[in-house]
């Protein structure tokens, strides 16, 4: 019997970005709902009940972006905060704000990949 | 395992280039074309995709889209049937999309489906022949210098394998250097677009002798042309050592029978003095005998040089016409050195001539760009005599008359067989004209000087100025015999 796909949420506003990781994570056996807004994130959960971890791209977004975190928090969703390749100071409001890793675009996907295995083998 | 030397070459397209490379490259190789932007290595490829019409040929494009090269294509006259494009450059709405992408690196996100593109189109096309412009954004989608290396090996490996020859280029820059692929090319082709013309050289070919320096080539309506620089120890043929008369008896006597054939004779004068039309005396001599003759003029038009002739009775009109003499007018600005000496090989080789003038050794000065011009004369000149071809080299001297003889000037005399020499001369009041002979390698001639006159029924040379002494000077005075016997005891007695 196989085993069900591991259940995966993307924020990211770029579409292009989201196309991107969508086929990486989806070729790589992860099943994705994405959102392309912190709005957008409680609907976006509900097609994927059994969620084990959260994507953020933080690139885009305003102070809504803390309301993602908190949220996935809430709903005990380890997630990774991925930032612009610019050393960014938010680095340690990321975490602040409950990340379980802040990756610094850009990213390969063998490095992806790795983080995100381990945040859903935990 | 082929024997050394007797591997099948494949033809580049370019004859010039294929001489260059001992008749061509060898098969399942990879050949770098290196050059800046505009130097020619699109059409490089070009040619050599289209040299066989009958093998299949891949172009990879990763810089200029099919259709652009088609059009240049086309404008040269180049039929592409057998080539089939991999066309790999970004689509043309990648620009006018509102975002691209900043979340993986280009090599995670490109590399994967043009490699994909890539194989399949050689899978499915199975070319004899690859041509990939250019290899440097393969750079771009490397993780690093080391995936890169890995990755040109691992893509030249498989293309051997398969049979395949590829030829690349690159565009080197301080930004993506390309010496690390010149390590891995097994031939490199280097070319440069200069302000004195644009140059190709082969650097390095594996397992094979080349013409190494660098070479002139033209980019023209039919593609690329290349001109080997000539080399004149390759080139030789049997020829009877007979003598060539100029059909002016006087003149004959003067060289105590006439000029030799596969000599180089240079004739030298200031300007006006009568040197084009003395050589002109001896193509018209060898019309006669059903010779074919040649002259490279580099200052005068044929028109003035035509007009000329008739009017001193040379039957140019029907020489020119019965393909006796052949007149090239190379404008020395316009045409490079390496272009001379292919219509040179052309003539000699192809339309057998057997007298060649060259007008003048100062006017081809302007056309070996900066090089050396003894150089370029002496390989012309050698050729010229290993075929057997008399060779006459005119040599304008800037001194009408004067005190200081010059033979030639350039030191283009050591260059001559035979100098022959044509001065002006102030006699009892008028400007008359004088001519002589200073040296002649393959027998005697005459130590005197005569006088040459150019009438309308052509060239005249008179009997020895004997009573003439200081003639070089310009201003000679007449000596009796007297004189002449007292000079003479003078000679006699200072020797004592």
């Amino acid at each position: 019997m196989s085993q069900a796909p591991t259940e995966i949420l993307l924020l990211e506003s770029n579409p292009v970005n989201l196309a991107l990781m969508r086929d990486m994570l989806e070729q790589s056996g992860f099943r994705v709902a994405a959102a392309d807004t912190p709005a957008a994130i409680e609907e976006a959960l509900r097609s994927v009940p059994h969620c084990r971890t959260a994507l953020l791209d933080s690139s885009g977004f305003g102070p809504d972006f803390w309301d993602a975190c908190k949220l996935l928090h809430r709903f005990h969703i380890p997630f990774v905060v991925v930032v612009p390749q610019v050393a960014d100071p938010k680095r340690h409001a990321e975490l602040g704000h409950g990340a379980s890793a802040v990756l610094s675009k850009p990213l390969t996907r063998q490095q992806l990949l790795s983080v995100l295995r381990a945040l859903t083998e935990e | 395992m082929d024997t050394p030397g007797t591997t099948a070459r494949l033809s580049t397209g370019i004859a010039g280039l294929d001489e260059l490379l001992q008749t061509g490259l060898l098969p399942n190789r990879a050949y770098l074309v290196r050059g800046g932007p505009g130097a020619g290595k699109t059409t490089l490829g070009l040619h050599f995709l289209t040299a066989a019409p009958e093998e299949k040929t891949l172009y990879i494009t990763l810089s200029e889209d099919e259709s652009s090269i088609r059009r240049n294509a086309e404008n040269i006259g180049m039929q592409l049937d057998n080539v089939r494009f991999v066309d790999l450059t970004p689509r043309k709405d990648a620009f006018l999309e509102d975002q691209g992408y900043d979340i993986f690196l280009p090599a995670e996100v490109e590399r994967k489906p043009l490699t994909e593109k890539l194989l399949e189109s050689i899978r499915s096309t199975q070319p004899s022949r690859i041509f990939i412009d250019s290899l440097t954004q393969f750079r771009y989608l490397a993780t690093d210098d080391f995936q890169f290396r890995k990755q040109t090996l691992s893509l030249f490996s498989y293309l051997e394998d398969l049979g395949i020859t590829t030829m690349f280029c690159t565009e080197n820059s301080k930004e993506a250097p390309d010496e690390d692929v010149q390590f891995m090319a097994d031939g490199i082709i280097e070319i440069e677009c200069r302000t004195e013309g644009r140059m190709l050289r082969i650097t390095k070919f594996r397992g094979s002798d080349f013409a190494e320096g660098w070479h002139f080539f033209r980019l023209t309506d039919h593609g690329m042309r290349l001109f080997p620089r000539m080399k004149a120890s390759e080139h030789a043929r049997e020829f009877a050592l007979e003598t060539v008369h100029s059909g002016v008896p006087e003149l004959d006597e003067l060289l105590h029978g006439g000029l030799s054939r596969g000599t180089v004779t240079v004739v030298s004068g200031p300007s006006g003095v009568g040197k084009t039309t003395l050589g002109v005396q001896y193509m018209k001599e060898a019309a006669g005998r059903g010779e074919r003759s040649v002259i490279f003029t580099f200052e005068e038009t044929p028109s003035t040089l035509f007009h000329r002739c008739r009017s001193i009775g040379v039957p140019i009109d029907a020489m020119l016409e019965q393909g006796k003499l052949v007149v090239h007018y190379l404008e020395p600005l316009r045409y490079s050195a390496f272009e001379f000496a292919a219509m040179l090989r052309e003539e000699v080789e192809e339309y057998n001539a057997s007298i060649v003038m060259i007008d003048s050794a100062k006017g081809f000065q302007l056309s070996v760009r900066g090089e050396d011009l003894l150089t370029h004369l002496h390989t012309k000149c050698t050729y010229l005599k290993n075929m057997g071809v008399t060779t006459i080299l005119i040599s304008e001297i800037d001194t009408i008359a004067g005190e200081e003889f010059t033979a030639t000037n350039l030191g283009v005399s050591y260059l001559a067989d035979t100098i022959i020499f044509l001065r002006y001369l102030e006699l009892e009041g008028e400007l008359s004209k004088a001519i002589g002979v200073l040296k002649k390698r393959t027998g005697n001639f005459e130590k005197s000087l005569r006088k040459l006159d150019i009438t309308e029924y052509g060239i005249k040379v008179g009997r020895s100025l004997c009573n003439l002494t200081g003639i070089l000077t310009g201003r000679p005075r007449i000596v009796n015999r007297t004189d002449k016997h007292r000079q003479a005891d003078d000679h006699v007695a200072s020797t004592d």
